[in-house]
């Protein structure tokens, strides 16, 4: 189980996160929602250990963030937001250095490397380096890299942009299965209409607090409202989106 | 689009061009910001070195003008006038390949620029007058720099001409010189960007950079010799057709009233020779124009692994993390131009030093001809070490570089970075040593090159342990700050160690070739102190965390100078 509790990330002139408790037990997905700047990125680095919180702390099957840092890291797979990566390495060059920083021995790697690159439709491209790549080849790249140690907990920050709709509905598929074997997910997107199919709950946070938190059918009956949307329009107080569309045009053409 | 709306968005597109020249894109801001600054000091440099020669001149011409005759003198000052438009040539020569690869519009700016309501015309003329812009300052700042105070110590009672005469002849031949430099490399990068394959433009882009460059640091010993010509000018002599800085030095020589064959010829040559490269760059430049999508859109660049790599299991296993960060350093080294580059410029900067030397001490005695020839393998040692360190300290793709802060581990950590030392040892000790073999076997035969080849191999080993005690970084994955401290305390902490690591190390080749004894005992001594050296980094490496973000030193650098 990953436990956050009371996690707070404070810049000298920002609270960024305040407070934010959440928990994610085996075999859950967990969808983390937010308008932009709403400090979901934040609170993401600071699951992964590449922020330190302020305040808070992070346990992961036993694992504290703060004590066991490695033990923690070992355990999670992560796919950032942007697809950062070394676009003057191959695919499989990135996924072995990716293994080998992960302690694999050399036959393991191969041996995955090969599988996923195929099953993830990237073997024909594996001797080109990745900057040539599209947004969406890097993006399976980099699920390939964090799934590869078959790890307890993924992280994925808006893993389905750039995606095209096979590749989309492989990876919906990918993460019900994986969440059916005993994992968990983490998953933060503005796709509204994925969280909804493939979450069983929903964390909204607002300014860097929660505002909201369910599974999301009581979420939708809690705001006697039929989608998700709604919700999120509702609890972030953006619902007036027709009155903003008619003030945006009416500057437009003034 | 009105007129003065194109003309603003024009002005702008120069505003953009210009500013990109002083800016590369792999820094972060704070390494931008201290990368101008960096550019500032070289400019700043070239006019220190212009009156530092100036100084230098000043003793020799006062002699010059007391000469019974003023032979000695008018030949002194074609030479050094040759010699000052070689300076600024290989300052304009050196900027103008950093920037090589920016002189056409790229990729990024088809991208950016060609989707927005600006013309194909409005994009090229604007890189042309902002690279003319930027090619102006350094003109303008080298041939002043190193120029004009030459030519005003230079101006004795043996001068034919008057100052002013004189001086804006010099600076109008090594404009032009210095233009025929510019003209040329955007002509020898205009038929690479059209001539080679899409597949291979980068790559080839990024050798003839590295090239280039190599090419004007190795020619500074020949350059620093140009004033030994002076004997040989009063000859005409025709092998200075092959020179084009002389061609320069005839059309001075001509502008201020010469009209003999020889001179006439030579101010032809550059006539012709600056038309030659201004033409090839405008033809290139219009074929690029032509056909700006097919040339500058790039094709996936393959990466296929040697057969050898794939036919040939690995023997030796390493630790993983050890494995990773080697293939990561060779992978960004063998495909990064500009690391090459870096590398490759101090390299070259240590052959130079090296031949200097050897050809300052042809002919000066067996005694500092065999010294040089010694200590030929530990200047390129200092010089690629140098390199090689600069070169992995400077980042790419910052932000890809979260993959190593998450997998960062205290167990793994030491081998991460003994892998930093293999790449210090293969690429700055073993490659140099090897390179210096067959010199060393030439002059003192196989059993001397044999004798000398451990002790510099143990010399290097000490130098890279020495290189490496306070490294905390994976390759290429930490900000970097340039100019971090005053450039008078790097460059004089670098002139001690390689002073030191050069002089004493080739004392000790020296002696561990007069014999067998002598040579057990260094090579004992030399066993030891590596040893011990390794034990240390060995017990102290990895115990702190990896450094991803550079930073700003907070105390003075004291010179230590007292007791």
């Amino acid at each position: 189980m990953l436990e956050a509790s009371g996690l707070t990330k404070r810049y000298p002139a920002l609270l960024a996160v305040d407070h934010v408790s959440f928990t994610i037990s085996r075999g859950e997905i967990l969808g983390y929602l937010g308008p932009n700047g709403s400090g979901k990125s934040t609170t993401i680095n600071m699951v992964v250990g590449l922020l330190e919180p302020t305040a808070g702390s992070l346990t992961l099957s036993g694992s504290r963030l703060t004590g066991q840092p490695e033990e923690y890291k070992r355990r999670i797979g992560y796919v950032p937001e942007e697809p950062y990566l070394y676009t003057h390495l191959t695919a499989p060059e990135y996924l072995t250095l990716v293994g080998r920083l992960r302690g694999f021995a050399r036959n393991a790697i191969d041996r995955k490397t090969s599988e996923l690159l195929r099953l993830f439709d990237l073997w024909d491209a594996r001797y080109q380096t990745m900057s040539g790549f599209s947004k969406g080849m890097r993006q399976r790249v980099l699920l390939c890299a964090a799934l590869m140690h078959s790890p307890e907990l993924l992280v994925l920050d808006e893993p389905f942009s750039g995606l095209d709709v096979n590749a989309g509905m492989l990876f919906r598929t990918l993460l019900r299965l994986f969440a059916e074997q005993g994992g968990m997910i983490l998953f933060s997107s503005h796709r509204l209409d994925i969280v909804e199919q493939i979450c069983s709950r929903v964390v909204i946070l607002k300014a860097g607090r929660i505002v909201a938190e369910g599974p999301v059918d009581r979420l939708r009956q809690s705001y006697a409202t039929t989608t998700l949307d709604e919700v999120f329009a509702q609890v972030t107080d953006q619902d007036d989106y027709s009155g903003v569309a008619r003030r945006i045009l009416d500057v437009v053409h003034e | 689009m009105s007129d003065a709306q194109h003309d603003s968005s024009w002005r702008t597109l120069v505003g953009h061009f210009f500013r990109s020249f002083f800016r590369l894109n792999f820094l972060d801001d704070a390494g931008e910001e201290s990368f101008r600054r960096a550019m500032i000091g070289l400019l700043s440099g070239i006019i220190a070195l212009g009156l530092f020669f100036a100084r230098l001149f000043m003793a020799k011409y006062a002699g010059l003008s007391r000469a019974p005759s003023p032979d000695p003198y008018r030949l002194m000052v074609a030479a050094d006038q040759l010699l000052m438009i070689c300076l600024s040539g290989c300052a304009v020569a050196l900027i103008t390949s950093l920037i090589l690869p920016s002189i056409f519009p790229d990729e990024t700016d088809f991208r950016t620029l060609m989707a927005l309501p600006i013309s194909r015309r409005s994009i090229f003329s604007a890189k042309v007058v902002a690279l003319f812009m930027f090619a102006a300052i350094f003109i303008g700042i080298s041939c002043l720099g190193f120029g004009a105070p030459f030519t005003i110590v230079s101006q004795r009672h043996w001068a034919t001409q008057p100052l002013p005469a004189r001086l804006l002849a010099h600076l109008t031949a090594s404009i032009a010189a210095c233009s025929f430099i510019v003209f040329a490399l955007i002509a020898i990068q205009g038929l690479v960007v059209v001539l080679a394959p899409r597949r291979w433009l980068q790559r080839l882009s990024v050798a003839v950079q590295t090239t280039l460059i190599c090419g004007v640091v190795l020619s500074l010993p020949l350059v620093s010799r140009v004033p030994t010509l002076w004997s040989t000018l009063d000859s005409t002599p025709r092998w200075l057709f092959a020179v084009p800085p002389a061609w320069f030095l005839g059309l001075q020589e001509w502008t201020l009233g010469a009209r003999d064959s020889y001179t006439t010829a030579l101010a032809a040559a550059a006539a012709a020779g600056t038309a030659f490269a201004v033409l090839v760059a405008a033809v290139c430049y219009a074929v690029a124009y032509q056909r700006f999508d097919q040339t500058v859109l790039r094709r996936a660049i393959d990466s296929r692994p040697p057969w050898w790599r794939v036919a040939v299991p690995a023997i030796v296993h390493h630790h993983p993390g050890y494995d990773a960060v080697r293939a990561f350093t060779m992978a960004t080294l063998y495909r990064s131009g500009f690391h090459q580059l870096v590398f490759g410029g101090t390299f070259a900067a240590g052959l130079a030093l090296a031949t200097d030397r050897l050809l300052a001490n042809v002919g000066a005695g067996d005694r500092w001809f065999f010294a040089a020839v010694t200590g030929a393998p530990l200047t390129l040692m200092a010089g690629a070490v140098i390199g090689l360190r600069l070169a992995l300290l400077l980042p790419t793709n910052l932000r890809a570089a979260w993959i190593f802060r998450f997998a960062e581990d205290d167990q793994t950590r030491r081998y991460q970075l003994d892998a930093v030392r293999w790449t210090f040892f293969s690429l700055g000790v073993v490659l140099p040593a090897l390179l210096a073999v067959p010199l060393h076997a030439y002059v003192f035969g196989l059993g001397g090159a044999a004798a000398s080849f451990p002790v510099v191999l143990l010399l290097g080993w000490i130098l890279t342990e020495m290189f490496s005690i306070d490294w905390r970084r994976i390759p290429f994955t930490c900000t970097f700050l340039f100019a971090k401290r005053p450039p008078a305390y790097t460059v004089l902490m670098a002139i001690v160690v390689f002073g030191w690591f050069v002089l004493f190390g080739r004392l000790l080749v020296q002696s561990a070739r007069s014999g067998f004894r002598p040579w057990a005992v260094i090579v004992g001594v030399l066993t030891v102190m590596a040893g011990l050296l390794t034990r240390y980094r060995r017990a102290t490496w990895g115990q702190l965390p990896l450094e991803f973000e550079d930073y700003l030193p907070d105390a003075v650098n004291p010179l230590r100078l007292g007791p």
